[in-house]
């Protein structure tokens, strides 16, 4: 993977809603192998970020260079596997907030998940999905320090 | 004493023998060299070298046969008889033009054959007639048995030669020169054998005998013109032959500049090839001489090729390649005969233009989806198939809403690339053996093959508004368009293309009616509302055209004096079958259709020249469209109509509703003002209803408020409602503005206003609206009142 040109580094976050069939394991498989798919694609276009899937619902940042995420969303947008798609941040950035690895996948506990699906009732969508979104930041800060342990790439 | 001498056996002077061959050979090369260039020369040239080469031809057996003689030492004194021996040569002459004459460019074999006696003649009189004139002091007797064989076997041997020499094929043709060759030794040889010469001293030459010295010099000279016409012939030929070199070399120019690959060829083999064919087939220059085109065209009998005729073929490079080519075989005369030239046309150029053109013309070149024809023609084969066994299959008609937002705000460039984007995720929603097609603009349609129900076709619209609905993320902007879709299923909704794409299409209407984003399928119902529509609309066409409308007039009247000052024109429709139409059936879709512009302009004119011949107090009030305002002449065409009416400016009102004042608010206010300025009223209808916004009434001081009538319905028993219309009463009267209250329909209602301080009141307690006639005696009897 290049190093991204700090001039056109684009970042963009959406939240969605799992449509894969099947029970709780099932899903589970389902999303290892998506990441892992999306972790090739994503390094192959010089895209970087992070997904955090508590089932039902998903989050993911994509940051790169401008042309290589609006390529990368326009896939996702064309995918069945999820609906309800809504964009939550979209814009230039000055530097990668999500890593720098192809596709950081989080997986929270019960609690976290729990946190994520809590604001669905009375508070603004848009604000969910902030909350989800700072939910996945914190989560990926914890697994820094070690206190959370997230999937990552086998190195 | 008696001497017998025979000629072959006498010895010969040697060195005249081989200055005879010499000149033999000297002379039949000039002889020849000149034939050929004069067969080269055309014309008159062509006659004169001929000629020279016949010349040529018979002195060279002339001078061969006297130097031969000369060399003849037959041990007496010998002379020649100068008659005979001139007479020999031109015979010889005359005798080898005459069969080159008979012979020239003749297919005929007897007269070739002819032509080959006529020159056995002419030699063999050369031979005998020289041997006539050779005086000896002696006599001379023949073999007449010799003579008659070798003569006959000679002239056939003539013939022969002559008859081989046009043949068409090679071997025959080299057999002529030894067979001719052959001919004259027999003649010669046979001739010579034949004679006898006997030494008589007592026969001495006769006095006109030349001697062998005498004659010797003419020979010489002879042979000498002989010598220098070869040099001349060597030369013709070698300068022939370097223009032939360069003949060659500017045709293989122009062979390699040929686009089409060349190739000559001797049966199965190339001779030589064009460099285009070079580089055709990958190879390196002169690589393909001596290949078989077998190897190059495998699979293509080229002898069996007719002429001029194309073949298609495939040509196999020196990678192994293959390149679809066109093959044309001819025979041209090329050098000494016929050869076989190959043109070769490489057809990939023209394969990918054509696989380019019917792409182009079948698909769109923005998505690469199918376009409109294509889509039409996959349908029609589709119905044709499924009609026969009854199967299902559906059309979806969708657009973009909002797409003209996008175009228009982010410009076309991006409005292509959303387009783009739209095919993707439209195919991405599709079943494997569905086809979506863009029709134009925003218009998609999709072809679902054998849903299992309607549900599936549901199902499938559902992932189309699913996907369409999602953000665009376009250079950065998140772009939100959505789909609507509309849907109608084979064979219940129809079954030609045409039904099926036009049902849906009405879907697709209903759909974005409904609310954008959504899905509909055809329903029989939303066909007959349709065609009730456009019956009405075919009608109304009719009816401007036919002039089925009439005004109707509702008086106002002053609310403190009770006198009218005013009337409302009012159109009606009187529809030859269905009556009087209201308003509201028709002006809606004279809006939409664009017939309001006629429509209005009609009434506009009426409602002037019948308000012209009124009293003069009562104004005339005439409503106009929203419509109306889009056009910029509207001024004019109101200033148009007064004048033609002769109304005065001041006794016309024109009402508009705050509709006018939505849609470009800087151009509907200029024409209002222009309006006013010819001195016409302006009133504000309808007001209370809508957005009513108060800053309508700043931005335009309106002559007149009409108080909409829904407020005067509930009076005066509703308090919000009389408290409503107190205050826009007060509103309108501190705006120096004239209050209309509309829809007064009670005395109760009457009272209620008038102490309100309205100005003027409008509605079925006054009048309903009326006829033009009854209007005018309405009027007659209320000022009798």
């Amino acid at each position: 993977m290049t190093a991204p040109d700090p001039t056109d580094l684009f970042r963009i976050v959406y939240r969605s809603r799992s449509a894969l069939p099947g029970d709780a394991e099932a899903v589970r498989q389902a999303v290892s192998a998506l990441v892992a798919a999306s972790r090739c694609r994503n390094a192959q276009a010089g895209v970087t970020g992070a997904l955090l899937f508590a089932a039902p619902h998903v989050v993911q940042a994509l940051e790169g260079p401008a042309a290589a995420v609006e390529a990368t969303f326009d896939r996702i947008c064309c995918d069945l596997r999820h609906v309800d798609i809504e964009v939550v941040e979209c814009g230039p950035v000055l530097e990668l907030a999500f890593g720098e690895g192809a596709l950081s996948h989080v997986v929270p506990d019960a609690a976290d998940g729990a946190m994520l699906a809590r604001p669905e009732n009375g508070i603004e969508p848009a604000d969910a999905a902030a909350a989800a979104m700072k939910l996945m930041l914190t989560l990926l800060q914890l697994a820094e320090t070690g206190r959370v342990a997230p999937s990552r790439p086998a190195a | 004493m008696r001497s017998v001498y025979t000629c072959l056996t006498e010895a010969h002077d040697h060195r005249l023998i081989l200055l005879a061959a010499g000149i033999c050979i000297v002379g039949v090369y000039g002889s020849f060299s000149v034939a050929a260039h004069a067969a080269r020369s055309e014309g008159r040239a062509a006659w004169i070298w001929g000629a020279a080469s016949v010349v040529a031809s018979g002195c060279t057996a002339w001078a061969t046969h006297m130097v031969a003689l000369l060399a003849f030492r037959p041990g007496m004194d010998a002379g020649f008889e100068p008659t005979l021996t001139a007479l020999s040569l031109l015979v010889a002459v005359g005798g080898i033009g005459i069969s080159i004459g008979l012979a020239i460019g003749q297919r005929d074999r007897i007269r070739r054959f002819a032509a080959g006696l006529a020159l056995g003649a002419s030699v063999a009189a050369l031979h005998y007639l020289g041997e006539a004139s050779y005086l000896v002091t002696g006599s001379v007797t023949w073999d007449p048995v010799l003579v008659a064989v070798s003569l006959a076997v000679s002239l056939l041997l003539f013939g022969t030669a002559l008859l081989v020499a046009g043949e068409r094929r090679r071997p025959w043709r080299r057999a002529a020169a030894p067979l001719l060759l052959a001919g004259i030794a027999i003649l010669h040889v046979g001739g010579m054998a034949a004679m006898t010469l006997v030494f008589d001293p007592e026969r001495p030459l006769p006095p006109q005998a030349v001697a062998p010295e005498a004659i010797g010099p003419v020979v010489a000279g002879v042979s000498l013109a002989l010598l220098t016409l070869a040099m001349v012939g060597l030369r013709l030929t070698l300068s022939a032959r370097a223009q032939a070199r360069r003949d060659q070399e500017r045709l293989r120019e122009l062979a390699n500049l040929a686009v089409e690959g060349l190739a000559v060829c001797d049966g199965e083999m190339i001779k030589t090839a064009n460099r285009s064919l070079e580089r055709l087939s990958g190879l390196a220059a002169g690589a393909l001489d001596g290949r078989r085109l077998s190897d190059l065209l495998p699979g293509l009998a080229v002898t069996a090729l007719p002429e001029r005729e194309e073949r298609e073929a495939e040509l196999v490079g020196a990678d192994g390649q293959r390149v679809p080519v066109r093959v044309v075989r001819s025979e041209v005369p090329l050098g000494s005969g016929l050869q076989t030239v190959l043109a070769i046309r490489d057809q990939r150029e023209r394969l990918r233009t054509e696989s380019r053109m019917r792409i182009l013309a079948y698909s769109d070149a923005l998505t690469g989806l199918p376009n409109r024809a294509r889509f039409h023609d996959l349908l029609a084969g589709h119905a044709e198939a499924c009609g026969a066994g009854n199967r299902a299959f559906a059309v979806l008609a969708l657009d973009l809403d909002r797409f003209k937002l996008v175009n228009d705000t982010l410009g076309h460039g991006l409005g292509d690339v959303l387009l783009r984007k739209t095919a993707r995720r439209l195919t991405a929603a599709l079943g494997p053996r569905d086809v979506v097609a863009r029709l134009g603009g925003d218009e998609f349609a999709v072809l679902q093959v054998a849903p299992t129900g309607p549900e599936a076709v549901q199902a499938l619209a559902t992932r189309i508004i699913e996907l369409v609905g999602r953000p665009f993320l376009i250079e950065g902007q998140l772009v939100n368009v959505g789909a609507s879709v509309g849907a109608a299923l084979a064979p219940a909704d129809g079954l030609t293309p045409g039904d099926l794409l036009r049902n849906a299409d009405l879907a697709l209407y209903k759909a974005k009616a409904d609310g954008k984003g959504a899905f509909r399928r055809f329903d029989p119902a939303l066909e007959s509302r349709v065609q009730a529509r456009r019956s009405l609309e075919a009608d109304l066409r009719r009816a401007i055209v036919l002039q089925e409308f009439e005004l109707h007039y509702q008086p106002l009247v002053d609310a403190r004096s009770g006198r009218i000052t005013a009337a409302e024109a009012l159109v009606r429709w009187r529809h030859p079958e269905r009556g009087l139409i209201s308003p509201a059936d028709f002006i809606p879709l004279a809006e939409e259709t664009g017939l309001i512009g006629p429509l209005g302009q009609w009434v506009l004119r009426t409602a002037c020249a019948q308000a012209a011949r009124w009293p003069a107090r009562i104004r005339v009030a005439v409503n106009l469209s929203p419509v109306q305002f889009r056009d910029l002449r509207l001024a004019e065409t109101v200033k148009a109509a007064l004048a033609a009416s002769g109304l005065a400016a001041d006794r016309l009102e024109l009402e508009i509703t705050e509709g006018v004042l939505l849609a470009d608010e800087e151009r509907t206010l200029a024409t209002l003002t222009r309006l006013r300025a010819a001195g016409v009223g302006i009133s504000m209808d309808d007001f209370g209803t809508g957005y009513s916004s108060l800053s309508y009434l700043r931005r335009f001081p309106f002559d007149k408020i009409k108080v909409d009538q829904s407020f005067v319905r509930q009076l005066p028993g509703d308090a919000e409602s009389a408290t409503i219309v107190r205050a826009i009463i007060t509103l309108g009267t501190c705006l120096g503005m004239t209050i209309t209250v509309e829809g007064v329909e009670t005395a109760e209602q009457f009272a209620f206003t008038a102490a309100s301080g309205c100005d003027q009141v409008q509605g079925y307690h006054v009048s309903r609206p009326l006829p033009v006639a009854e209007f005018l005696s309405f009027v007659d009897a209320h000022e009798a009142a």
